[in-house]
């Protein structure tokens, strides 16, 4: 990748992989984040906190490259737009390495994408700290061997192996190769195939699914316990707007009464009196 | 026997998906691992109708009705 002039680099991944929480990670940007699907609806630009000269490009998440809705379909035309009109020095695909099999079946796409358009690609294996505290791990080298790419481990949150991400990007100046496979499937169904043998070798072993959120959505998803702490949610929620707020709304009332007594004696009476008196004090 | 019909805490392998559903549905649930061979569990299976909880190795995904009766499992 060439450093002499601004290069510019597209994030890239499934939505809920950490893709934004790493780009304000590498830029010092606030791009929303949250931990649900759907957040990155637009494509932000920052620039690399590392090196000026690069840029980093938010593309909102999809599941695939092959687009099945609306939102999908401009996400990806985006993309292969950015790609085919040489907009692009490399591409870092985001996945979730808590869910490899599912992360590696876009990587896939992605790499047999950039193939096709000469353009180096960068996986960042996002979520270090999921495994970390489960105390597993899974073969980063094996699986660049494996498709032939460099494989970055980091953690968006923790900021572990960020410091990587940079020289990565550098070194990353050979598109990649066509990934090489001994399964043959119909084109339907090779990726998948691929991507599951690829995930029992090299990924994670063991049980990965956060229990604590298991356990709160069988609670709150309940037939009836899920009705049941609605209505008391919004019975707190009235109780906090009605009656445990309503010393302060009365502290307010006290204050704004006490300040129209010691305002009004002086403004001269008429309709600037009528004013002050009726529309800012009464109205308040 | 379908997705639909896979009670709470039961679990079945997939078996093909039904000749009706759209090939963009096809294409997708398969990359979301709902595919021929694959072991789902039902995790959670609300009352009155509503979308269920599958799970697909780390992943947990809500499939309402009309999706989940396409897919058939065994």
């Amino acid at each position: 990748m060439p450093t002499t002039q601004a290069s510019r680099i597209a994030l890239i991944g499934s939505p809920n992989s950490g893709k934004s929480l790493l780009f304000n990670r590498l830029t010092g940007l606030n791009q929303k984040v949250a931990n649900f699907p759907g957040i990155t609806v637009n494509i932000a630009s920052g620039q690399s906190l590392d090196n000026k000269a690069v840029q980093y490009l938010d593309f909102p998440g999809v599941y695939s490259l092959q687009a099945i809705s609306g939102e999908e379909k401009v996400a990806v035309e985006a993309f292969t737009s950015a790609l085919q009109d040489n907009l692009l020095d490399a591409v870092v695909c985001v996945i979730d390495i808590t869910r490899l099999e599912k992360g590696l079946i876009f990587a896939l796409q992605v790499l047999e994408t950039c193939h096709r358009h000469s353009i180096p690609v960068l996986i960042a294996a996002n979520m270090l700290d999921v495994l970390d505290q489960h105390g597993m791990q899974f073969d980063c080298s094996g699986l660049s061997k494996a498709l032939r790419v460099s494989v970055l481990p980091l953690s968006a949150k923790t900021g572990a192996g960020l410091e990587q991400v940079s020289q990565s990007l550098a070194d990353a100046t050979v598109p990649p190769e066509k990934f090489q496979s001994d399964i043959i499937a119909s084109d339907d169904s090779v990726n998948h195939l691929h991507a599951q043998e690829l995930a029992e070798k090299y990924g994670p072993k063991g049980d990965l699914l956060i229990n604590t959120q298991t356990q709160l959505d069988s609670f709150f998803l309940h037939s009836w316990l899920g009705g049941l702490s609605f209505l008391a949610i919004m019975y707190l929620l009235f109780q906090s707007i009605f009656t445990w707020a309503a010393p302060a709304m009365d502290g307010v009332e006290a204050s704004i009464q006490w300040l129209a007594s010691v305002v009004l004696p002086l403004v001269p009476a008429g309709v600037a009196s009528d004013f002050v008196s009726d529309a800012l004090f009464g109205g308040l | 026997m379908t997705l639909w019909d896979l009670t709470q805490g039961a679990s079945a392998k997939v078996s093909r998906f039904k000749s009706s559903i759209e090939s963009g549905y096809r294409t997708r649930l398969s990359e979301l691992g709902f595919h021929p061979g694959e072991q789902i569990a039902c995790v959670l299976s609300p009352s009155m109708g509503a979308p269920k909880l599958y799970r697909v190795n780390n992943t947990v995904y809500s499939l309402d009705d009309s999706i989940a009766s396409l897919i058939e499992v065994a």
